[in-house]
């Protein structure tokens, strides 16, 4: 291990931090990782629950005027401002979004008939919910994002102290991949070459997602502690690239939202818009913020802002002409979405997030798998106690997440808004059912039950398709949970294999009728 | 505890993130670009220096020094920031 200039004190440290902060932040980066990696595809999720596809922007841009008059009219808080998301990943048609003073967000969309639909619709959409899990662990409000980028902060502390620790050993052992009859060998190996290999990735991960998570906490630090007070007002020029205007109290229509577009497209040819905002809304001051990417371009989020009244150009900040700095990080930001090089890139960011997801739960059974040289030490409370919950909450979510498509094809579940708790009902499940189980027959029970419960994510798209309710036919998510099946039951079926098999020590081992009475008080399994 | 990593810990989380709020606030103030430009940049910057700096509070060979050095950055930092703030406020 001794690496010139690292002291071995050092080395000794670090590896207390790396040790504490995997065991701490594991469980919820796995869940983070593996949704996030099916929130890759949110927009095929969206129409595979809607069994329709997204409608065009165009078309959902003619909802946008009636959409907006009408929750200006109907709502008094939507007149300092209100947004309208477009057809862009979750979304299918326009939704306008606008917050009370305390910035609680109030949701309308229009119905069928013109009516306003007031309402969240989060809570129905099984892409939302997952994202929600992946961004929030799906806690609402700002305790979920600062419990999360809490999470991420100790990620990055976890990264550093994972390369300090091997960088001596790694320039050897990068690429060896030392399969053979040391299973705990294998594992450490995958470990550290997933580990390694995908960290510029990881470390990607860890900043955006702590700071897309943190940023109103630390944009409040840095008002009182950088800016003496004076932030808000480079805050609000940031958000709405302009310096914001009073209103002037004097009505004056505004320009219909093609011609809003049209204007837009003279500034950044081939714009399509994800986002409006619409800032006082119908007064003669009044703006518009048009959002949208820009074709070729690495960088999040061009924005035209116009008068709403006469189209007069206010401000263009183009993703390409960005000062370096904010060039930079626009693009980290986009590389944290994946959505810009279509289902190649998109791919390999599932792989990517599938495979981070395996460090997390990898590291846990490490730290168990280093404990086992004595048999009392491997039936220690404490580590049996960490292989169930790992077990449990790890494999409990892969089994969860399957549970929500099917969920989410039951109307009175996806209609009744109870994904979420389906969500938390099912790692409940999962972790009773471990906790009464030996680890490794936990872990073959709750994979063989993914692997049913992905078989029935198309089994359900087909009884919905028979019964008539729906026009799309098996889509690639579907397919997808085929495959997912598939894994899964083949991992069960490892894993049932490790369970026949006697290394001795380790909390894996199935438990056999010489080993009871050893700190082992449950009634004896029958292994497979 | 041998390596006093609980009192490192705790000083770096309750020290080591103001110090990277004055750290990231002189590159607010002195960096490249406009005040403006460089407001979001520093937003992105905290967490990495925070990390920075909490790496080095576990190299710190005690808990004890680990508070003195933090304590000493802070004085050293939200000094020169209050400096700065002045010193361009009176050339403005």
């Amino acid at each position: 291990m001794g690496s010139p200039g690292i002291r071995a004190e050092t080395l000794r440290i670090f590896k207390i931090v790396h040790t504490w902060t995997g065991l701490v932040a594991g469980l919820l980066l796995f869940l983070a990782f593996y949704a996030g990696a099916i929130t890759v595809f949110r927009e095929d999720i969206a129409e595979w629950q809607a069994m329709v596809p997204h409608r065009p922007t165009e078309a959902a841009l003619q909802d946008v005027d009636p959409l907006v008059a009408k929750v200006v009219a109907t709502y008094p808080e939507a007149r300092r401002s209100v947004m309208v998301n477009l057809p862009d990943g979750h979304e299918s048609s326009a939704e306008a979004v606008w917050y009370a003073p305390d910035g609680e967000p109030s949701y309308a969309r229009r119905g069928s008939d013109g009516d306003l639909l007031p309402g969240d619709a989060a809570p129905h959409r099984l892409s939302v919910v997952i994202d929600n899990l992946h961004r929030t662990a799906g806690i609402p409000g700002l305790a979920g994002e600062v419990l999360l980028g809490s999470i991420a902060c100790i990620y990055g502390l976890a990264l550093v102290s994972g390369v300090i620790l091997y960088l001596p050993a790694l320039r050897r052992d990068l690429f060896a991949l030392r399969a053979g009859r040391n299973l705990k060998l294998w594992w450490q190996d995958a470990h550290n070459s997933i580990g390694v290999l995908s960290l510029p990735f990881h470390i990607l991960f860890a900043l955006t997602g702590a700071v897309m998570s943190l940023h109103d906490p630390m944009l409040a630090g840095m008002n009182t502690l950088i800016y003496g007070d004076q932030g808000r007002p480079m805050l609000m020029r940031t958000a709405l690239a302009i310096d914001m205007p009073r209103p002037r109290g004097e009505a004056a229509p505004m320009l219909p939202v093609a011609e809003l577009l049209a204007h837009a497209r003279e500034h950044i040819p081939g714009l399509t818009p994800h986002h409006l905002i619409y800032v006082h809304p119908g007064d003669r001051a009044g703006f518009t913020v048009l959002m949208g990417d820009q074709e070729g371009v690495l960088g999040h989020t061009s924005r035209v802002v116009l008068s709403s009244v006469t189209g007069e150009r206010l401000a263009v900040e183009k993703a390409s002409e960005r000062p370096t700095g904010m060039s930079a990080l626009s693009s980290l930001a986009a590389l944290h979405f994946g959505d810009y090089g279509g289902s190649p890139v998109a791919w390999i960011y599932f792989c990517l997030g599938m495979a981070g997801a395996f460090l997390f739960y990898s590291g846990n059974l490490l730290w168990l798998e280093a404990r086992r040289k004595r048999r009392a030490q491997s039936s220690a409370w404490h580590h049996q106690a960490l292989a169930r919950l790992t077990v449990g909450f790890c494999l409990g979510c892969c089994l969860a997440i399957s549970v929500l498509f099917v969920a989410a094809r039951v109307p009175l579940i996806a209609q009744g808004g109870a994904l979420l708790p389906t969500f938390w009902g099912s790692v409940a499940l999962a972790l009773l059912w471990s906790a009464m189980r030996q680890p490794v027959l936990g872990a073959r029970d709750l994979l063989a039950a993914s692997a049913v419960a992905s078989a029935c994510i198309p089994l359900s798209t087909a009884v919905v398709a028979v019964t008539g309710n729906g026009g799309l036919l098996l889509s690639g998510v579907d397919l997808a949970a085929l495959g997912g099946a598939v894994i899964f039951a083949l991992l069960a079926r490892q894993v049932a294999c490790r369970a026949r098999e006697t290394a001795g020590g380790s909390v894996w081992d199935a438990p056999r009728p010489a080993m009871q009475g050893e700190g082992d008080s449950r009634p004896s399994e029958q292994a497979v | 505890m041998a390596h006093e990593l609980p009192a490192k810990t705790l000083a770096g989380i309750m020290l080591g993130m103001p110090l990277a709020f004055a750290l990231c606030g002189l590159y607010g103030y002195l960096g490249p670009g406009t005040l403006q430009d460089n407001y979001l940049v520093v937003l992105w910057l905290l967490l990495p220096v925070w990390t920075a700096v909490m790496s080095m509070t576990f190299v710190c060979r005690s808990g004890l020094r680990a508070w003195g050095w933090l304590i000493l950055g802070n004085a050293a930092g939200f000094g020169l920031l209050a400096l700065v703030r002045h010193w361009l406020a009176a050339s403005a």
